[in-house]
């Protein structure tokens, strides 16, 4: 019982010994099959856990619950097949970058797991930190430098919002531990304006890690300058970690402030949907595209917080985690594609259904997915969004998110154009090696099985958030 | 007395903050940061939290700041390489509204009695004791978190030079 965090000893463990194999000069692959053992092992573990949603650890620095469950289980199953990606598409892989890697995974799954805001912002620097360095993986391309200069200034400003707002919540409530917060939120005496400030700096901070829209500058340059399976992590784990965050500090702790902070998040929400989408519209480089889609992404998402109004209706955050998943594995997917073949632009994929056929074909799937067509999970998980929302009588931002999602329609079917109806411009067929055939696979074989059945992933959410409230 | 001092201790912190900001020159800013860290540590020493003031002192105006010195005399700019210095008007209007939203809330008259100060003659045992108990994970994780600077510097830089 004790050992619930035994998972992520083990990713740490494993972590520094990918370090050593370096010291040791040991062959190039020990550090990827060492790595991918990791997370194997961490994944049975993790799956072999009871949750205990009222157990904490270090007095109260972690908890580890439903929320701390789920993301983590997403967590390490992104990074396996990030593993495998990277193997497949970055030649040569430098042994650190898998230690890089493990202990962004690390840092993620602890932020989702902390009740105190000391280690939040330890955690929220411990996977920054991990990914300034990934993205900067080619020093050579001025891109990466350029992305990963802007991304760690943006960074470190929103770690100073953080800061601030946490010393302000500080200042008033005596403590950093979640539940004394709320317990100050709730008292009779009312609270103290610091706190509003606190908690709309730690808003801004956070709102900078999901890329929601006036936060999100730093978003395209960073995912166009990092190679693009550091991208497909960026836009899959962090955003799991950071909307985990999110989830914990406004929809527990910061709950009875709803009032407060319900326009703020409404505002951040549409301003973040149409500026994604209508900004995606104009992309050439799909890298670029696929950034904005993401920022997009980060929209609907939101709509979750906003029309979850108490605990006695769960059905937006069944939705929200629903939606987290499925976005995970289509996005996945969509960069997955860009990293095995190396195209970025285009004009790169003119004619690409000719040439690779079967590529195309799931390359469309994740963008049919992304779009939210029907037979694919991508559809259900806005369908679920979508109605959760209008049970709680948000229409204007159902409406609102609709027509988003037709403009997106729009841009990623240019893809499919470009891969279907225009001339081919040459090139051979493109080969692509087994790790990431599998990685491609298993996110088809998802993005298909999760739209026809989605009863075993709303199951495991439904189990994991037992108790979360 | 500490009230005097305290206010004539935050308007001097405010000049040098200002002046980090303001100097063209980046030896001048470092300088102003010298002096506004120093003040910082007299904040420390009103509130007697002495052994803070010590750390602040040793650790951001001594150590932290040679780095600072250290980097802009190896970048060794010239007053060609230097930006001039522009506001726009939204940042400012933007900042000037930050900043009075601030003042506003900090005029609130409503009491802060949550906190209360740790005011014991030997405050570093008491700072020891709550690392190791209250903080522990914190304080262990803190130092994972410097071994992955360091490596990442480290990575970094091999790569300059392959």
């Amino acid at each position: 019982m004790s050992m619930i965090y035994l998972p992520l000893i083990v990713i740490a463990a494993c972590a520094f010994g990918i370090l050593l194999c370096e010291g040791w000069r040991l062959q190039k692959n020990v550090s990827f099959f060492l790595g991918l053992l990791a997370l194997i092992a961490s994944l049975a573990l993790l799956l072999n856990q009871e949750i205990q949603p009222h157990l904490t650890f270090f007095s109260h620095s972690l908890k580890l619950d439903g929320i701390w469950y789920v993301s983590t289980f997403f967590l390490i199953i992104i990074s396996i097949f990030i593993f495998l990606l990277s193997h497949a598409s970055l030649k040569p892989t430098k042994k650190e970058y898998f230690f890089f890697v493990l202990i962004a995974l690390l840092g993620m799954s602890l932020i989702s797991a902390s009740n105190h805001l000391l280690m939040i912002f330890l955690s929220l620097e411990l996977f920054s930190l991990c990914l300034y360095v990934l993205v900067t993986y080619n020093v050579s391309d001025v891109r990466a430098n350029e992305a990963a200069m802007k991304y760690f200034i943006l960074g470190a400003f929103a770690a100073g919002f953080f800061v601030f707002g946490t010393a302000l919540i500080y200042a008033v409530s005596g403590s950093f531990v979640l539940s004394d917060i709320g317990e100050v939120i709730l008292a009779p005496s009312g609270y103290h304006p610091y706190l509003l400030m606190g908690v709309s700096l730690l808003f801004v901070s956070l709102a900078f890690k999901v890329a929601a829209v006036p936060f999100h500058m730093w978003v395209p340059d960073a995912y166009e300058g990092a190679p693009s399976v550091v991208t497909s992590f960026m836009a899959t784990a962090v955003k799991i970690a950071a909307f985990s965050v999110l989830f914990r500090l406004f929809l527990t702790c910061f709950l009875p402030l709803k009032t407060y902070w319900h326009t703020s998040f409404f505002v951040l929400c549409i301003a973040t949907m149409v500026v994604g989408n209508v900004a995606a519209l104009m992309q050439e480089n799909l890298k670029r595209m696929l950034a904005y889609s993401a920022i997009a992404h980060s929209g609907y998402l939101l709509i979750a917080f906003i029309s979850f109004q108490n605990i006695s209706d769960l059905a937006p955050l069944h939705a929200f985690w629903f939606y987290l998943a499925v976005y995970s594995v289509m996005n996945l997917g969509a960069f997955g594609v860009l990293a095995a073949t190396g195209y970025e632009t285009l004009k790169d994929f003119q004619g690409f259904g000719y040439r690779s056929a079967v590529l195309a074909l799931l390359f469309s799937v994740f963008l049919m997915s992304l779009a939210g067509i029907p037979p694919t999970a991508g559809f259900l998980s806005k369908f679920y969004l979508f109605s959760a929302a209008i049970a709680s009588k948000q229409y204007i931002l159902v409406v609102i998110a609709l027509i988003n999602a037709f403009i997106s329609v729009y841009y990623y079917l240019k893809v499919l154009i470009a891969m279907y109806m225009s001339e081919s411009i040459g090139g051979e067929k493109v080969s692509i090696s087994l790790p990431a055939q599998v990685t491609l696979g298993v996110m088809f074989a998802l993005t298909i099985y999760l739209g026809l059945q989605p009863g075993i992933l709303n199951d495991f959410i439904q189990n994991a958030m037992r108790g979360v409230f | 007395m500490s009230q005097i001092l305290f206010y004539v201790v935050a308007l001097l912190s405010l000049g040098c903050a200002l002046s980090v900001i303001l100097q063209r020159n980046p030896v001048y800013s470092a300088l102003s940061l010298v002096g506004f860290l120093f003040l910082q540590a007299v904040y420390f020493v009103i509130l007697r939290a002495y052994f803070l003031a010590v750390v602040q002192v040793l650790i951001y105006a001594g150590a932290i700041m040679v780095l600072f010195v250290y980097v802009v005399m190896v970048m060794n700019l010239s007053s060609d390489d230097l930006p001039r210095l522009h506001f726009k008007p939204v940042s400012i209007f933007l900042g000037g509204l930050f900043a009075s939203i601030l003042f506003y809330l900090f005029q609130s008259d409503k009491p802060i009695t949550r906190i209360q100060a740790l005011v014991v003659e030997n405050n570093i045992t008491e700072i020891a004791k709550l690392l190791f108990s209250e903080y522990v994970l914190a304080f262990e994780y803190i130092s994972f978190l410097l071994v992955v600077a360091m490596v990442g510097v480290v990575v970094l830089n091999q790569r300059t030079q392959s």
